[in-house]
């Protein structure tokens, strides 16, 4: 469908050339753990390499690596690495990432600017993802030691689960280069982050802080500092923080209370909390191993009641073992929408479920399941239509268009064909990694999922 | 659950159920199978003028009342050659100010379409050879109101207290309906089914697991 804001991008980008995209030089995700960083988040991340950082510390995202990326691209060249896109363009007439994010109020203002540059030339990011540690208390199932710290421990001492794969193997880890720097450690990344920030933040229109977990990095504390401190803080800044909420009451307390200056001084433009749950009770339990249910949702609604302008939105990551509660997480979600319903939060509503379907690994994908069980995601999808009002405002509270359809969505593609073999090997895959699981976590799976029973012993036992 | 007066509420599936709503519930009165709408319903506009119980649209077909003591009357748009025709037609039968169980039914091999008030027949029209049920772009239902507020004209608000409303593609015998009321004797043919028990303030739960949600019209 012909969109005229879209259509005229692309003619602009299309002018310099087929691969032109403002992303490259306007948005990066850095994972200054393990020194990589990607432009946009769609290509595979690169090494930072250290000698360039020593000279320039927006390396961090100026690489000598992407800026001969941003030279094919200013010669009409489409870069391999963008493949994501040029899939799409190939193949359809809807309109690709680079489109999109080339629309975006933190690229588009900023094309003549970028047209008229050198390749060579450094770019200060308008939108900034960064991770600066993979510390966290949470070793989710489908995470690994690249982003938590208990994962990394896990393996380094028991070796990667018996998968065809070697899940989260450490030996794998190491031969690929991603070892994690320890937040105990000297990280020249997290050191070239500061000298560059000063000079970064004024021109920050999105600044957002992931991890491991965000509130166990000392780093996060600095920035929130940084914004209270600042005698001309940046007021455009829209500032996101992931956290699983799942830290001692301290650190929420401590999140809340530095929120609560930087908002009511008028510091900022917006503040939203990103956070994580895939199921209900104990199998939202299973899933995010360190998850405390019932804490998490007091941390939930201490956030909302607190920070009256706040908005929270749930990352769930739909996978093998959500079906079975995400009814009563749904429920879960509406109800405190309702009981926190105000007319000043900055997204409209004061919680939001971003259901997403897990694709790696893929022993945990909803897919596995058999076609019976997959009627459960559907019916997932009619409970969050029950819950719907057609209408996105303040004043009328309920599941939007957005989150019903994500969910029917995730029905559809997961009755999209499977090579019967790969299905085959990731089905036994599953079985191997929660036995494993049980026996390193002293977790029960079988009590814990009985709706599973019958699919787990038809893929152990049967041949 | 009580209609407010001024307050309609809307069966449109398509319209806010993305695509997971099955069974195309407007259309199923626009002639193509047979049907029955029923419903328990306790009148609680008191009023001479008229007021409209239900109505489908955009091509109007819908039950108003009149009078005092609640007379019906049906109102038809009708296809006939080609050409719009209207049809109106009165009875001497009062819904008075208690529950009574309404039915609107449509027999597609005898081209009647009758209205009953419990088990007594209250207006029957066969249709003529040359005339249609009229067809239109996603038909919809409205409860309580002949039209959209916003549009401000042949709204004729009607307040009323509502337990039970059951939408067939079969055209339902007076025992049958009793039965789907009192023990929600479901078959393949009900495609939204009401009890009201389960309802948020927007949407009222469709017992018939088919997702035609009735919901409130918000601005």
């Amino acid at each position: 469908m012909q969109n005229n804001i879209f259509e005229e991008t692309k003619k602009n980008l299309d002018s310099v050339g087929c691969g032109f995209c403002l992303a490259k030089w306007t948005q990066v995700t850095m994972h200054l753990q393990t020194g990589l960083n990607h432009s946009c988040h769609h290509p595979t991340a690169h090494k930072i390499p250290i000698a360039e950082i020593q000279r320039n510390p927006s390396a961090l995202h100026n690489t000598k690596f992407k800026k001969y990326k941003r030279k094919e691209m200013l010669d009409g060249k489409r870069p391999e690495e963008c493949d994501y896109c040029w899939n799409i363009e190939d193949n359809s007439d809807n309109y690709s990432d680079r489109i999109y994010k080339s629309s975006e109020p933190w690229s588009k203002p900023h094309l003549d600017e970028i047209i008229q540059s050198d390749w060579r030339a450094d770019f200060n990011p308008r939108y900034v993802e960064v991770s600066f540690s993979n510390t966290c208390n949470f070793k989710c199932s489908y995470c690994g030691p690249e982003y938590s710290s208990q994962w990394l421990q896990e393996v380094k001492q028991l070796g990667g689960y018996p998968t065809t794969d070697s899940f989260n193997s450490y030996g794998k880890l190491i031969e690929k280069n991603r070892l994690p720097i320890l937040q105990s450690e000297y990280n020249p990344f997290v050191e070239a982050f500061w000298k560059w920030w000063p000079e970064l933040y004024s021109d920050l229109n999105t600044f957002r802080i992931t991890g491991g977990e965000p509130l166990l990095s000392k780093d996060t504390w600095k920035v929130l500092d940084y914004i209270l401190e600042h005698p001309n803080p940046n007021k455009e800044l829209k500032l996101a923080i992931n956290s699983n909420l799942g830290v001692t009451d301290e650190l929420v307390d401590k999140l809340i209370e530095k929120l609560d200056r930087i908002i009511s001084e008028d510091r900022i433009k917006e503040v939203i909390i990103f956070t994580s749950v895939d199921a209900y009770g104990e199998q939202a339990e299973y899933i995010r191993n360190g998850l405390d249910f019932n804490k998490f949702w007091d941390n939930v609604n201490k956030v909302l009641y607190k920070l009256p302008k706040v908005t929270i939105t749930i990352m769930s990551t739909y996978n093998i073992l959500s079906p079975f509660s995400y009814n009563k997480l749904i429920e879960k979600v509406w109800e405190t929408k309702k009981e926190h319903q105000n007319l000043e939060r900055y997204w409209q509503h004061p919680i939001l479920l971003d259901t997403s379907y897990l694709r790696f690994p893929q022993h945990q994908s909803v897919k596995l399941l058999f076609d019976k069980q997959k009627e459960l995601i559907l019916d997932n999808a009619k409970t969050a239509l029950y819950l719907g009002v057609p209408i996105f405002t303040n004043t009328h509270m309920g599941m939007t268009e957005v989150e019903t359809e994500k969910i029917k969505r995730i029905y559809d593609w997961s009755l999209s064909k499977t090579d019967v073999n790969i299905l085959k090997t990731n089905r036994k895959d599953f079985v191997k990694f929660v036995d494993e699981h049980d026996k390193r976590r002293g977790t029960n799976f079988l009590k814990t999922f009985p709706e599973l029973e019958e699919f787990y012993k038809k893929i152990k036992y049967d041949n | 659950m009580i209609i407010k007066e001024g307050e309609p509420w809307l069966l449109w599936p398509s319209m806010v159920s993305y695509g997971i709503n099955t069974g195309e519930i407007g259309k199923t009165f626009e002639g193509d199978t047979d049907f029955t709408l029923s419903m328990n319903i306790k009148i609680l506009t008191k009023s001479s003028e008229k007021r409209t119980v239900f109505a489908k649209l955009p091509n109007y077909m819908g039950l108003d009342i009149e009078k005092e003591n609640n007379n019906l009357m049906l109102i038809l748009n009708l296809n006939k050659n080609g050409e719009t025709e209207w049809k109106y037609l009165f009875s001497e039968t009062e819904l008075g100010y208690d529950f009574n169980l309404l039915s609107f039914r449509y027999s597609k091999i005898n081209r009647i379409l009758d209205i009953m008030v419990n088990d007594i027949s209250a207006i029957e029209y066969k249709l003529e050879d040359d005339e249609e049920l009229s067809v239109g772009y996603e038909p919809h239902i409205l409860f309580g109101g002949g039209n959209f507020p916003h549009n401000g004209f042949n709204l004729n608000y009607c307040s009323y207290e509502l337990d039970f409303l059951m939408i067939s593609k079969e055209y339902k015998s007076y025992n049958q309906i009793y039965n789907i009321k009192e023990i929600e004797d479901l078959d393949n043919s009900i495609i939204g089914l009401y009890n009201f028990k389960k309802h948020t303030d927007y949407k009222v739960f469709d017992i018939s697991n088919n997702c035609n949600f009735l919901h409130k019209i918000i601005y």
